[in-house]
């Protein structure tokens, strides 16, 4: 009995794990009828508090419903939900980030919104395109944010230099205030930390009117613009305005901002997303500013966007979607849930939250609302999400970074081998 | 013929001499099925565990192998693509001799670290268990989310070693960082948390019966001849348990590099460990086909060489009096 | 005249020993003193001012990070020890048994179910995640402790199995002999005979089982979404965000309270390391 048997099962069980795809999704109901929701996001632990006081209020006005938060920190976040989609036992509402809505939409793993009942008229058209690809909505923005200057007006002041004007600093500008603060700080002070990341790229490209994708999916950044920018940041670490290769190296493996050069008060500048700054100023300890990125004016079209810093989707395979979009409309378009929130998931998308809201924000958020509020109308056209498979230019960049940094690669040579890199990646 | 020390390979393929003379003994059970019953009592759980759990997986991570599978999309049936595909990913070549580097010089290099310290702190010291305590508590911080940033304050930019460097005028690089070093960096790292074989060693150890060296002293045999006349021979099954699960074990390290990398493997790819790459295709890009194809060209890597342990322990590992 | 010269011998080398000994541990353990420090600073100034030595000691953190989850933190201790101790009862009975079995007996198809076994630890855990997560799911064991408990009683770690295969087979076989001749089966053998002479390897699996188990994230990550089974290194990353603020004093703090469960159980487990043959008569 017992050896044949258990081959018997050995195999059933393996192909119950081939027919990977089959069954529903991760939510249940109970025999009273009450509906359970699974809400899956990333955070510590404030926001884990933050979080359950907005499903609590949202349980107290729709009895029928129960939400469960599942959540990690991003990178464990990110890992679990690939395994749970594989297995279809994903959250009902998913929060997504950057170009993960588009990797997940892309494959089918996201509701087309247009089947539930979602009011989206309040939330800024240009965080809302951010959810939108092929033409279908698949998820909505939970806030604003925007890649923008961060300054230190401390360590200008102690530089002796004079803090720039968003409004009207080029890149020429940007060049030469910084070399000139390199010549000025203490050892171990730096302008700022190498500059080169993925958003950065897309601002610069986007002023000369390119932009790092093309709307139907293939690399727009042009050898030339990339050139450009790695002759500058060359420039920058022989001047000693960034740091020497390997601390920059060593730098982008801890991304938290209390690690960060500007977050422990040793940059004047740092390129970093709005909503970084109240946690930037607490590392810091000092008062810190946003200013929009340089060469804004004079360039073809201003390269800053709007951008959505979270996204709520519904997993495609909810057995629960209209449940599923009551919570993430309560989400996004409630009072009182933003109450809560705050500016904790980025200055909130719908407007008449925001403005709820304006009075009781901190003073750093308060800044980073101003600050969007008066990019809105001088912020350059929506931005170009990358198609699946663009999750992994931030690590090609990196490295191609690297090879530049460490003197490996010419300019030239290594903006050929960006974009060939990117280009088999997205097409995968 | 009991004193004599018997070669073999575990499990012996020859049977030890007592076993023989039990099975002529028992002459109620000729030959195989009632000794095979009892061998498979003393293995059911495991083989209930492997049928359950095990085989499974393994059999859909071999099936994934040959198909394009997403993970948000069912699989597609490839047949040999992903394979194919890895012989031209140049990415993949640059992780495998990473790998190899890493595995030749960190197994040695943490081995004889941990058997010097087990025998340092096998005996004849005061307060031995904490002195081992103190030596495994690296290995226990090891898998933590800190290590990375623990690690930077020994080379990194501004730690303790450049600290030191600075003393002597000299400006450092950032270790951890730096293409040139950055694997040498996690061949220390691995070499810091060598109290997992140190135990093991020091279990091997108390393992020899004390006679042996009573009577080895009787004989005259000073220290030096009693390691290698004793110690040495009669650890050589834990020496080989050691040396093939290291192996086994160091060419699917990934922890350590992934904290301290920040899940790059970087600066260019320098210290890309293959399971670092598997890790990134599957779960980074969505590539779980592939990154199941490599798993399966890096077990028949490990099968290799561990089979080739396990030919070579024939003639020096011992096992018996 | 060898046992004469000897006290003094060893005298002499005494305290260069310990002097080596203790030396050697300072710098290894330099990067955890660093944490130990860091653990009682402020917040803000861990990275500004990195330097080894506190400016001022601050129990702040432990106060704070242990009440900073929804449960106070040794409720994730508590989780994590329930893991671990199945653990460690289920990998010795089940290993052992199999080690016996793998060591002592003789069976057909020995060799092939021997390399089976090595080579279940061949691969990743990566890409054996998702198929073991679909057949847990399948099974409804996700948000159960089912899945991390009930493969260790099933032998499921051929880490141990192999280890104590080795140890067994160093055993002298004149033992078993001796009691077969006695008349006894395979079973008391294993149970009166190889176990108790066995202290030293079951020793060091159960302090590598509880010591792994209690480290392991990722199978942890996975199976327990619920925040109410989380153990302690899930709900350690809930002190950090990697896009937003992060708790480092509280992070440091509760990983070294995550730590001293495992430092006290090797601590007390290492004496059994010693023991086995050589205290139980064995000559």
């Amino acid at each position: 009995m017992s050896r044949r048997s258990r081959r018997l099962a050995a195999l059933c069980l393996a192909g119950v794990m081939l027919a990977v795809s089959a069954c529903g999704g991760g939510s249940s109901e109970s025999d009273d009828g009450t509906v359970e929701l699974r809400f899956g996001w990333w955070g510590n632990n404030d926001r884990a508090d933050a979080t359950q006081k907005v499903i609590d209020t949202f349980q107290a006005k729709n009895p029928g419903i129960t939400v469960k938060g599942s959540y990690t920190d991003f990178n464990s976040y990110f890992d679990r939900l690939a395994t749970e989609v594989a297995a279809g036992r994903a959250p009902d509402v998913i929060t997504l980030g950057g170009a993960y809505p588009r990797e997940y939409g892309d494959r089918g793993a996201l509701l087309d919104l247009s089947k539930v009942n979602l009011k989206m008229d309040k939330i800024g058209a240009a965080a809302l395109d951010n959810g939108k690809f092929g033409g279908v909505q698949y998820g909505v923005p939970s806030g604003v944010n925007t890649i923008a200057t961060v300054i230190n007006p401390a360590v200008f002041e102690k530089a002796g230099v004079e803090v720039p004007d968003g409004d009207t600093w080029t890149w020429d500008d940007f060049e030469r205030i910084t070399k000139e603060l390199a010549g000025k700080l203490p050892k171990g002070t730096f302008a700022l930390a190498d500059p080169t990341r993925t958003d950065m790229l897309d601002a610069y490209s986007r002023q000369r009117g390119e932009a790092l994708y093309t709307a139907d999916g293939k690399v727009a950044i042009s050898a030339k613009t990339l050139v450009d920018w790695w002759t500058m940041t060359l420039e920058l670490r022989d001047a000693g305005a960034t740091p020497p290769a390997s601390q920059t190296a060593e730098l982008i493996t801890q991304p938290a901002p209390e690690q960060s050069l500007m977050g422990r008060g040793l940059a004047a500048v740092q390129f970093d997303w709005s909503n970084q700054l109240t946690a930037l100023t607490k590392a810091a300890g000092a008062p810190l500013k946003l200013i929009r990125v340089p060469g804004e004016t004079g360039a073809t079209q201003p390269g800053m966007w709007l951008q959505a810093s979270q996204i709520y989707s519904i997993n495609a395979r909810s057995e629960h979607p209209e449940e599923a979009a009551k919570f993430v409309d309560f989400l996004v378009n409630s009072a009182d849930a933003g109450k809560i929130i705050l500016a904790d998931r980025g200055i909130p998308a719908n407007s008449d939250v925001r403005e709820g809201i304006a009075s009781v924000l901190g003073e750093e958020e308060k800044a980073q609302a101003e600050f969007i509020d008066d990019l809105t109308p001088k912020a350059g056209p929506p931005l170009v999400i990358g198609p699946a498979g663009s999750t992994d230019t931030p690590k090609i960049l990196d490295r191609v970074n690297a090879e530049v940094l460490f003197d490996r690669q010419k300019p030239a040579e290594a903006a050929a081998d960006f974009i060939q890199q990117v280009g088999t990646a997205i097409q995968q | 013929m009991s004193n004599r020390l018997t070669p073999a390979i575990a499990p012996p393929e020859r049977e030890p001499p007592l076993a023989r003379g039990a099975r002529r003994r028992r002459r109620s059970t000729p030959g195989g099925p009632a000794r095979d019953r009892i061998g498979y009592l003393f293995l059911t759980p495991w083989l209930i565990g492997m049928a359950l759990f095990t085989v499974g997986p393994i059999l859909a991570s071999l099936y994934l192998s040959f198909t394009d599978y997403t993970l948000l999309k069912p699989p597609e049936w490839l047949g040999l693509d992903n394979y194919r595909q890895m012989l031209e990913d140049p990415r993949l070549h640059k992780s495998l001799a990473v790998t190899f580097v890493y595995v030749f010089v960190s197994v040695p290099v943490q081995l004889v670290l941990a058997l010097a310290l087990a025998l340092l702190l096998n005996r004849g010291v005061r307060g031995l268990g904490f002195y081992r305590s103190v030596y495994y508590l690296p290995s226990l911080l090891a898998g933590s989310v800190s290590v990375a940033i623990l690690w930077r304050q020994i080379f990194g930019k501004e730690g303790l070693v450049n600290q030191v460097l600075a003393m002597a005028g000299i400006e450092g690089v950032s270790w951890v960082a730096h293409p040139d070093f950055a694997l040498g960096t996690l061949v220390v790292l691995n070499a810091w948390t060598f109290g997992a074989p140190m135990v093991i060693f020091l279990a091997g150890l108390r393992q020899i019966p004390h006679s042996y060296y009573e009577a080895a002293e009787v004989d005259g045999a000073g220290p030096v001849s009693r390691f290698f006349r004793i110690t040495l021979p009669l650890l050589t099954p834990i020496i080989f348990f050691n040396l093939v699960l290291q192996l086994i074990g160091a060419f699917q390290s990934f922890t350590q590099a992934f904290v301290i990398s920040g899940g790059r493997g970087g600066p260019s790819d320098a210290t890309l460990l293959y399971t670092l790459y598997l890790y990134e295709r599957g779960f980074g890009s969505f590539d779980m086909g592939y990154a199941s194809a490599m798993a399966w060209v890096l077990l028949a890597i490990i099968a290799v060489l561990t089979g080739l342990n396990f030919l070579f322990a024939k003639r020096w590992v011992f096992y018996g009096n | 005249m060898a046992t004469e010269l000897r006290p003094s011998r060893r005298r002499s080398w005494r305290l260069p020993k310990h002097v080596l000994l203790i030396g050697f541990g300072l710098v290894m353990l330099y990067p955890l003193l660093w944490m130990v420090s860091s653990s009682v600073k402020p917040t803000e100034t861990i990275f500004r001012d990195p330097s080894i030595w506190p400016t001022e000691l601050d129990l702040g953190n432990y106060v704070e990070g242990w009440g900073a989850l929804s449960h106070p933190f040794h409720y994730y201790l508590w989780n994590s020890a329930v893991i671990a101790i199945l653990a460690v009862a289920g990998n010795l009975l089940s290993c052992s048994l199999a080690a016996y079995a793998f060591a002592r007996l003789k069976f057909r198809g020995r060799n092939f179910f021997f390399a089976a076994m090595l080579a279940t630890l061949m691969l990743p855990i990566h890409v054996l995640i998702v198929p073991q997560y679909v057949l847990f799911s399948q099974l409804d064991w996700i948000n159960t402790n089912l899945p991390l408990v009930v493969p260790k009683f099933l032998a499921h770690d051929a880490f141990f199995i192999f280890l104590m295969v080795q140890f067994v087979r160093g055993l002298p076989r004149e033992l078993d002999e001796a009691a077969r001749i006695d008349g006894c089966g395979h079973i008391r053998i294993y149970w009166r005979i190889i176990i108790p002479l066995s202290v030293p390897a079951l020793a060091t699996s159960a302090l590598f089982t509880f010591i792994w188990t209690w480290n392991d994230f990722f199978s942890q990550l996975i199976f327990l979404t619920d925040p109410e089974l989380w153990t302690m290194p899930v709900a350690l990353r809930s002190f950090m965000d990697g896009q937003g603020e992060t708790a480092w004093g509280e992070l440091f703090a509760m990983s070294i309270v995550g730590l001293m469960p495992i430092f006290g159980f090797f601590l007390a487990g290492q004496r059994y390391l010693t023991q086995g043959i050589a205290t139980t008569g064995f000559k």
